[in-house]
């Protein structure tokens, strides 16, 4: 992304720089494809069922709805998951934490280590064999709570470690 | 704060109370029997026997509960069959509201409600279901005392309200409420329900046929019924607001705010004042016209949503005038505001396009139906929405500084200073759309169920800006 940094009032806002692992492209691509073909496959079977039971115009309604499908997911397998891993960025600051992400929809998050209640990381069973994993950030309020996915594995416990440490050093965070 | 500041039990009259909700609870019972066909002698077997459960239900119940506040915690140990034992810590206590039911002020007896801190968690809510008022008060000031601030004094020197209301103000708050909108459907909603449980929809299918054999046809007649109806429905929120909030006061108490209300129910809620994250003032096109609005104020970890107030809401006055306005605001959220900065003219476009997108679209889809009479009804709708679009988008605007000031909408228009202190975290979106106009939203997160608020549209220069006071380790040089 790229925007006049110069705000209202002559001062700039730090734009967060850390990218995520470019590993987590290959695994959202992998978890695309399998979707895709999860999605695809169940109506194309009813396409079959209904063909070999002689059901001619419904059998082709599901096998277009099936190849629509396929055709969506794999076009959204190649586009998303390298453009959603540009537009990602994090940073933790002094005192607080920023995430961007976004490819057409665009969110910026900033939450400051005094409001940060509890730092989960995790990491299911795809991710942890692509070596990856999450830092979810947990504060009062549940849309105020961002999630950094696709960290390597030892980024994200440095990572989870350092905010929790951060956010100790405050008294209140509610 | 050493030993027990405040305990007890509830009092003896509350088994009566629980008896009184178990006999209540075989009215449905009752009524299903005798319109199904059970056999008389069954029915009869079955509510005797739910009586005869239910009173040493009800004494037990009053006999397990007990409450103390002691060294920092409130403790409550309850339950017949299962027993329960909760600890809530003082300071995650928001507030005690303090409610007098009809039966409850026929004997002098007061429900206590406290409200936890439990984001999101319908849990977070403790009753005790019938206290004399005097120990209700000595439990509030038990356990609102977790702070710094002396109660016992601000009880003693009881000032007058900040604001009170009168009748004809209250009724005034009814006829401009949006709420009588949806009165009529709530009525037959209700209406048709209850038929439903009884069998008696067929009996109600005969008289709307009736009903609609006499109503009128022509166009005069139905523009009167029309009229007759708004003003009967007009009519009908007045006196319900009348009774709902008869003699509604204002009170600043110390540490605290407190509202009291109710003609037939008198209602009292207060709020520790630590918890109140700011002010709204809420209007219309009407109560503006009037120089009237609602004031409101956000709460954190405030669950309470018996009539009025909503989940994170508590309303402060139904209807104040600008005096009022300015006094409740200098006493909750005192201090100057900046003046607020309008939203760049390029979002004007998109409000417009908001507001008349979906009727037009119901237009077109009506108009390929052949449904003129719809299509035209949604094209007039449409054109309707255009003064609103432009009035939604001149009430845009914000401000930073000592508060948060936002202002937003047309038909329901907010006006939000809000504590920046309060803030959990921030969001800051655009959409293709927004980025190709230069603008984005900025939602900022309150937590504690208080919710969120947005400033929508506003130029990308602007959020930058924004940003940067609301946290000032995000600016950059």
């Amino acid at each position: 992304m790229h925007h006049s940094p110069v705000t209202g009032d002559g001062h700039r806002v730090v734009d967060p720089s850390q990218p995520l692992d470019p590993r987590a492209i290959g695994l959202w691509t992998t978890q695309a494809r399998l979707a895709t073909a999860a999605a695809t496959a169940i109506p194309g079977a009813v396409a079959v069922a209904l063909l070999v039971t002689g059901h001619r115009t419904a059998a082709l309604v599901f096998a277009l709805g099936a190849l629509a499908r396929g055709a969506s997911g794999a076009a959204f397998s190649v586009l998303w998951p390298p453009r959603y891993h540009a537009r990602y960025r994090w940073d933790v600051l002094p005192e607080g934490v920023v995430v961007a992400h976004g490819w057409l929809w665009r969110t910026v998050q900033v939450v400051p280590h005094s409001r940060i209640q509890a730092v989960d990381s995790s990491s299911g069973p795809m991710e942890r064999r692509a070596g990856l994993a999450s830092v979810h950030l947990r504060t009062a309020s549940r849309e105020g709570s961002p999630h950094i996915p696709g960290l390597a594995a030892d980024v994200a416990r440095a990572l989870a470690a350092r905010i929790a440490e951060a956010a100790g050093n405050e008294d209140d965070a509610t | 704060m050493t030993g027990a500041a405040a305990e007890g039990r509830l009092h003896p009259l509350a088994a009566v109370l629980y008896g009184v909700r178990v006999i209540r609870n075989t009215v449905p019972l009752l009524l299903a029997g005798l319109v199904t066909d059970v056999p008389r002698p069954v029915l009869a077997v079955a509510i005797a026997a739910v009586l005869l459960a239910g009173v040493p239900y009800g004494l037990l119940s009053w006999w397990r509960f007990r409450y103390r506040v002691e060294a920092g915690r409130l403790v409550v140990d309850a339950g017949v069959l299962v027993r329960r034992n909760r600890v809530v810590p003082l300071e995650r206590i928001r507030g005690v509201s303090l409610d007098e039911p009809v039966l409850h002020r026929v004997f002098g007896l007061v429900r206590a409600r406290v409200e936890a801190a439990a984001a999101g968690d319908q849990k977070g809510e403790l009753a005790l279901a019938a206290v004399s008022r005097d120990q209700a008060e000595r439990l509030r000031d038990a356990v609102l005392r977790a702070g710094d601030a002396p109660a016992a004094t601000a009880a003693a020197a009881a000032p007058p309200p900040l604001a009170a209301m009168r009748p004809g103000r209250l009724a005034l708050a009814g006829a401009t409420s949006a709420r009588f909108v949806l009165v009529p459907a709530a009525a037959a909603g209700g209406l048709l329900n209850f038929a439903d449980d009884v069998g008696l929809d067929g009996l109600l299918r005969d008289g709307a046929g009736r009903v609609a054999d006499r109503a009128p046809h022509s166009a005069v007649s139905i523009a009167l019924a029309v009229a007759a109806a708004a003003v009967f429905v007009t009519l009908l929120a007045a006196a319900g607001s009348v009774i709902a909030d008869w003699a509604f006061e204002l009170r600043a108490e110390g540490p605290r705010l407190a509202t009291v209300r109710g003609l037939l129910s008198r209602r009292r809620t207060t709020v520790d004042r630590r918890r109140v994250l700011g002010v709204e003032v809420c209007d219309s096109p009407v109560r503006r016209a009037l120089g009237m609005a609602a004031i409101v104020a956000p709460v954190g970890g405030f669950g309470v949503s018996k009539d009025g107030d909503s989940a994170g809401r508590v309303r402060l006055l139904p209807l104040a005038d600008a005096d009022e306005i300015a006094r409740v605001t200098a006493e909750v959220a005192p201090g100057d505001a900046p003046p607020l900065l309008p939203h760049p003219r390029s979002g004007l476009p998109r409000r417009v396009g908001r507001a008349t997108v979906p009727p037009l679209a119901v237009a077109i889809g009506a108009a390929v139906l052949g449904w003129w009479w719809v299509a035209g009804l949604a094209a007039l709708a449409a054109a309707a929405m255009v003064p609103v679009a432009f009035d939604r988008h001149r009430n845009l605007g914000h401000a930073a500084g000592r508060w948060l000031v936002l202002r937003s909408g047309s038909l329901a228009r907010r006006h939000s200073r809000l504590d920046p202190g309060a803030i959990v975290a921030t969001r800051v979106r655009s959409s293709p759309f927004q980025r190709r106009r230069g603008l984005c939203s900025v939602q900022v997160h309150l937590g504690l169920g208080a919710g969120s608020r947005t400033a929508i549209d506003m130029g990308e220069d602007q959020g930058r800006a924004l940003l940067a006071r609301l946290h000032p380790w995000m600016r950059e040089g």
